[in-house]
Order: structure tokens, then sequence, then C-alpha cells
């Protein structure tokens, strides 16, 4: 699907994130269940929304509308595979801790594992902050792609993209990380 | 369109019916002038029945049902002897299940709106908590069906706060949190509202917190201090404790002592200070949901523009100072607590009655749904906070050879490990018969805008299109043997008891000492002198008998162990969590 002629937008990467969600708002108001619109295209409006509101999500969007392909195998920058251990090995850490929390049982044994809490907190939170700033210097290049024209910048694009792709998903895996924490501090 | 839909509030503790009116949702009264219906039923012989406060006249003489909102759509594994084998409930006119109690709810509401408004009522829109689950939200449903009502909409209590809140704001464009405490269910979501559609960006909870926890936790506690038993006390007795208790709780948000009284046992003071003290535990599981939620949404305290409190136990002191806390700002208590999600649930009512019209709501599912894979984990493939009407696509292909059909565990929640998560149910997919890996059912999963699931089959290769039924009657059916199958098994296993018995102590004891060590280490400077001997000692009791191997010695010494480290435990928690919350 084209999300952006769905949700009636240029072509362009570069997009304002307030203009986005008014637009999606506007669009939803009308196509909602409860405003008599149809299901399914309040299902579209819904994806088009998602897709266009995650860098990568619209990067892969554009490559595929330029003709280019992602082709995941690909090259990675350096920057990007430097955070690939001190993700992983962070994962491991706050897992291992989890099964511990869960398996404990004593309200000592839960108390001293708590205690490590804020730390590991602390580690996740420095090391999301690390891959905001790398998205962030990746998006900027959205701009440069829409200056050029995408069928100029494909393989470029489709670097970045894959590089997002890492990013993102490590992103959302620390974030679920801190979840956890949560969690297990919540079991009980 | 002139068909009237009711909005209604079905509480733990109390319900109420309320209609959009000329554009202002008001809620309707009995024939006594009341608009609150406490959710209680009794049930006398030969179909005798009271509903409401006709009900609560006879607690504590005779068995009344009341809380049951905690009972709807549980598993029995989860309700601990409040249900029979069967799920249901014994009163004195037989039994019941949670639905049919709620339905004579339900009944009593519609002949309130029905006697008011002068016309049949059959068509409501009725809340639950936002963090119910699949289960929770059919029972809710279906007990409207009992009661002859077409529930058109499940409606999230915390999301019609917002819209009675919201509704008199429309011109603003703001981001809110609304707090929701009630009589068993803790809820919090972050809403953004902005030319007239509200959208939930994320919601946490907890469907097993409310205000009965803290009658409970004051009744015990004063209890000890009478020297009773309150554990081993009658059905009845244990009632009025309740009752008093529930007394006091409110009265201790308008004084600083209130005296529990018990007739023929005694009476003692209680203090503020004291129950806000108790308190603190489930103060700190509410702080985390509010983090929760708040980091899921992807906002601090400082984006959000009020965050509004509903819900009875929301007067509670100590539960307004903590929300001040953890939000930096002073709570907005324009709703009031026990009317503010009836009025949203009728303003929900006109939106899809077609008489509100400026307003439109976008909620979310609050538990990620899944299903279970080989290796026994759970494979999301709808996240929590999704916006609904929502759906996911999977495809499943068969695994060997002529395979006729494979088994589907649906589930909800957030853990790892399949087994964790609340199991919706199961359904089987059937596989045209083929080579491994070329048979292709495609099934779809649908988050309707209740929030209840339905699923379809698509076989690819046919083009069929199937509805399938998502069993869950049958899970429940087996649960209660498979869990007496395992604790058969487990019985089996150890053959000698005091093996058993020594076993479980030791793995406690091979947890708590080294953890002692640590603790010792951390936190031992601040203990008092008897308190770190007393700790000390029973530590020396726990090694020696680990050497004598008797089960009951070690099991006594392990619990003389967790029983002295209490105080150590707690500062360790609150050193924690204060770090854990602070600057964030």
């Amino acid at each position: 699907m084209d999300a952006f002629s769905r949700l009636g937008l240029p072509r362009k990467l570069v997009i304002d994130s307030g203009m986005l969600d008014q637009v999606i708002r506007g669009i939803s108001k009308v196509a909602h269940p409860d405003a008599g619109g149809e299901a399914r295209d309040f299902e579209e409006v819904r994806k088009a929304g998602e897709v266009l509101k995650s860098p990568p999500g619209r990067l892969r969007l554009a490559l595929e509308l330029a003709g280019g392909d992602l082709d995941p195998r690909g090259s990675v920058d350096g920057q990007v595979m430097d955070f690939f251990a001190p993700v992983a090995g962070l994962l491991q850490k706050v897992d291992g801790f989890v099964s511990a929390r869960w398996a404990s049982r004593s309200a000592l044994g839960k108390a001293v594992l708590d205690a490590r809490v804020p730390s590991l907190k602390t580690e996740v939170e420095c090391l999301i902050g690390g891959l905001g700033e790398l998205e962030a210097s990746l998006v900027e290049r959205f701009g440069q792609f829409d200056e050029s024209g995408w069928e100029a910048c494909l393989s470029s694009m489709a670097e970045t993209a894959r590089a997002l792709a890492f990013v993102m998903k490590w992103q959302a895996q620390l974030r679920a990380a801190t979840g956890k924490l949560f969690e297990a501090l919540l079991g009980g | 369109m002139n068909e009237v839909i009711v909005g209604i509030d079905l509480g733990t503790t109390q319900s109420a019916v309320a209609v959009v009116d000329s554009g202002f949702p008001i809620l309707l009264a009995d024939e006594e002038g009341s608009r609150l219906t406490p959710s209680a039923v009794w049930y006398g012989e030969d179909g005798a029945l009271e509903v409401g406060r006709a009900a609560l006249r006879r607690s504590g003489v005779e068995p009344v049902v009341t809380s049951v909102k905690s009972l709807m759509g549980r598993r029995l594994s989860e309700v601990e002897g409040r249900l029979t084998a069967e799920g249901k409930i014994q009163t004195k006119g037989g039994e019941v299940s949670p639905e049919e109690v709620s339905a004579e709810i339900l009944k009593r509401l519609k002949v309130i709106a029905e006697t008011r408004l002068e016309t049949p009522v059959t068509k409501a829109v009725i809340t639950v908590p936002a963090y119910f689950h699949d289960g929770q939200r059919a029972a809710t449903k279906k007990a409207g069906e009992l009661a002859g009502l077409d529930v058109v909409r499940i409606l999230s209590e915390p999301t019609a706060a917002a819209l009675s809140y919201g509704l008199d704001r429309l011109g603003e464009n703001s981001r809110v949190a609304v707090f929701d405490l009630g009589g068993g269910t803790f809820d919090v979501s972050i809403l953004e509202m902005r030319e007239g559609v509200f959208e939930v960006s994320a919601t946490a909870g907890d469907t097993k917190l409310g205000g009965d926890d803290f009658e409970v936790l004051l009744a015990k506690k004063a209890a000890q201090v009478l020297s009773f038993d309150f554990e081993g006390g009658d059905d009845l007795e244990k009632v009025r404790w309740l009752d008093e208790s529930r007394r006091v709780k409110h009265a201790l948000s308008e004084d600083d002592r209130v005296t529990f009284r018990m007739p023929f046992t005694g009476e003692c003071e209680i203090l503020r200070l004291d129950f806000d003290a108790w308190m603190g535990p489930y103060l700190d599981r509410m702080e985390s949901c509010c983090r929760r939620a708040m980091l899921d949404a992807g906002v601090a305290a400082s984006d959000l523009s009020a965050v509004v409190m509903v819900g009875g136990s929301s007067r509670i002191p100590a539960v307004k100072q903590r929300v001040a806390s953890v939000f930096g700002r002073d709570p907005d208590l324009s709703q009031h607590p026990d009317e503010a999600i009836a009025r949203g649930a009728a303003i929900q009512a006109g939106i899809l009655a077609g008489t509100v019209r400026e307003v439109i709501l976008l909620d979310v599912t609050p538990l990620s749904l899944g299903i279970e894979t080989m290796g026994g984990l759970m494979n999301v493939l709808i996240p929590r906070n999704t916006t609904i009407p929502c759906k996911a696509g999977e495809l499943f292909t068969n695994a060997v050879d002529g395979q006729r059909s494979m088994t589907v565990t649906v589930l909800q929640g957030e853990r790892e490990l399949a087994a964790d998560n609340w199991k919706l149910g199961s359904f089987e997919v059937a596989f045209e018969p083929d080579r491994r890996g070329q048979a292709r059912v495609g099934v779809e999963f649908r988050i309707d805008a209740d929030g209840i699931l339905s699923v379809l089959a698509r076989d690819v290769s046919t083009g069929r299109d199937t509805v399938i039924e998502v069993g869950s009657a049958a899970v429940d059916v087996h649960e209660a043997k498979v869990e007496q199958m395992v604790s058969e098994s487990i019985e089996f296993a150890f053959e000698d008891m005091h093996a058993r018995v020594f076993e479980e102590a030791r793995l406690k004891a091979e947890e708590l000492l080294p953890a002692v060590e640590i603790a010792l280490e951390q936190a031992g400077e601040v203990l008092e002198p008897e308190v770190l001997s007393e700790i000390k000692a029973s530590r020396d009791g726990v090694l020696l008998a680990l050497e004598s191997k008797q089960a009951q010695a070690l099991k006594s010494a392990v619990e003389a162990l967790d029983q002295s480290t209490e105080t150590l435990a707690a500062i360790l928690v609150e050193r924690a969590t204060a770090s854990l919350f602070s600057g964030s």
C-alpha cells in the first residue's frame, strides 16, 4: 500500500510529526467505525500511519516506491555495528536478572536483587540514549534523499534503511528490557 | 436515530446507569433518589432475590454476594476457593455463575433507566477496567446479554473518565493521565485529546488491586491487635470485620485516628500514619504502573497538562499524595470519583447513538496478544497499546507430510514464557493433506473495538474463510484436572514426605543465606543491635539445621530467618525504589 497517497501526503521523507499526527487524526475521525466508517478503511489508515510515523518504515516504503531493493544482507555502517556487542550483553544481563527475580522465594532474596535495578536501569537508559543519537544522525540523511531525488540515492537509502532497522530493533528490545525490569519488580 | 443507548458503570463496589440528555450526561436515580447502586446481590430460597442496598442490609447476617467483578472471566486457579469446581458461587438459592450475578445488577440498572426515561432500554455501553483481558471482557458482555441488553460497546473505565473530563474542554488540546483506583481494580491511562479525538496512547494497571485489598489489610491488622484469628473466622464473621474495616477506612480519609470496634471482641485505635505505611507496597505498585504507562506512551510527567483521579479509593489521602509526587502536580479532582465513569459511558453511548457528534474515541488493547511457539515462548502478533480495532495475520504450514491439523494456543500478556501469560484459548488449524511445508493456512487475529478477539482462518490454496471458535471452555474444564494431575505427580515423585519438605526448605535456604550476607554488607550498619544479632542467630540456626538433615527443623529455621530479615529487606527495597524513581 502506498501510505503516502493513502493519507494524502506528498512523497517526501522529511515529515513534520505534528502535522502527520494531525492528518492521521483528521482521517481517523471520519474512518473510525463509530463515525460510520468502514472497518477496513480504518485498518488501512492505522497501518499507513504506523508506516509513516516510523523513520525506517518510511524509508523502506520510499525505497520500494522508487524501485530500489533493501538488500538485507548488504553492508552496515561500522558505527552501528559498534553497538552490537554492548546491546546483546546488556539484554542478556537483564534477562538473567529477570529470571532470577521471578524464581526468588524469599523477601530478602528479592530485596537483594531489587537493589540492582537502579544501576541496570541506568545502563539501559544510557544505551538507549546512544542509539537515539545515532538514529538522529541517520534520519538527518532524509533531507538529502528528498533533495537529490530518491531514484538517485537508492543504494545510500538501502544502507541507511538497514542501519535504521538495527537501531530501531535494539531500541525496542532495550525499552522492552526496562519494561521487564518493572514487571519483575511488580510481580512481587 | 432515536434509539436510546445507556451507559453503565458496572463497578466492583457500586454501579450506576447514565444517559446523555440534551448534550449533558446524567446519572439516573432509583426510586429512593439514589444514583449509585451497590454491586451486591442476595439470594434467598425459592427464587427470592435482592439487589443493591436491600441486599447489603442483610450483610453480616446472611451471605450476600459482593465484589463479583473480581470473579468475572477468571480461571479457577486464580480465585482461591471462592468458586466451586464448576466455577459457580454457592448461595442459599443454589449455585450461580459470576455472569448471572452481574446480570442481576444490570437488570436492576435497566429497570431504573426504563423507569426514569419512560421507554424500554435494550442497548447499553458497559465499562470494564482497561486492563481486563479477553475473558473478562467477554464475561461482561455475556452478563449484559443475560440481563436482556444488547451490549454495543465494552468501554475502558479510564477512557470513560477522560470523556467525562474532556467533554467540557473540547476546545483545548491536551495530554492527560487518568488514575482510576476502584474497589477491586486499578488502571492508569495516558490520553491525548485534540480536536474532539480522544486517543489513548498507553494504559497499564492491575486487575487485582483496589479498595477491597486495603480493607482486608486493615481488618488483619486490627485482628492482630485484638488477638482474633481473622483467617480462621467463618464467612459471616469475616464480612462483619470487613464491614467495620470499610467504615474505618473511609473515616481515615477525614480523621487521622479512628477507633476500630468489633462487638464482643474489643476495640483499638487505628492511626492514619500507620495506615499510610501499610499502604506502601500497594502505592509502589501503582507508581510502577504509572511509570510504565508514561514509558510506553513516550511522555514525561511534565508533558501532561493534568492527572485526573477517579474511583472511590482515589479519595484516600495517601493515594493522592503519591499521585502528586509521581506526576509532579496536584491531581485534578474535578470529576466525581463515583460518577465520572458512568457519565463517560453515557457519552460513548451517545456517540454510538449519533446524538454526540463532536467526539471520537480511539482506544487501545492493553495486553500484547500472541501465540505459543514450539519452544514454549510467546510470539507477539499484536503489541500492547495498539489502537483498536486492529488485526494481524500469521501464516501456518504443516510440519510433517500429511499433517491434518495443528493446535494454536492464543495468549495475552507481556511475559516471555507462554505459560506465564494468560491463556485466552486454543483452536485447531486444519490442513489439506500435502507434503510438509506446502499447506498454507493464513490466520487473521482481530481485536474489535470492545478489545475482544475473533479469529478467521483462510486456506491459501482453496481461498476458503472459516470463523474459528477459540475454545476457552475446554481449557478451563481440563485445568482443574490438570492441576490435580500435576499435584499428584509431585506427590509420587517424592515418596518420602520428609524429603520433599526438606528439599523445599533447602532451596529456600540456598537463596537466603548468600542474600543475607550481601544485604548485611549493604545495609547492616543501620540495623538495631538486637535485630542484627537476631538475624545472625537465625542464620546460624539454618546452618545447623542443614547439617542435621531434619525436614521440620530446617523448615522452621528458614522461616525464622525469613522473618528476622523482614526489616532488612524493607530497607533495601526502599533504597532501590527511592533511587529508581528519582529524577525521571
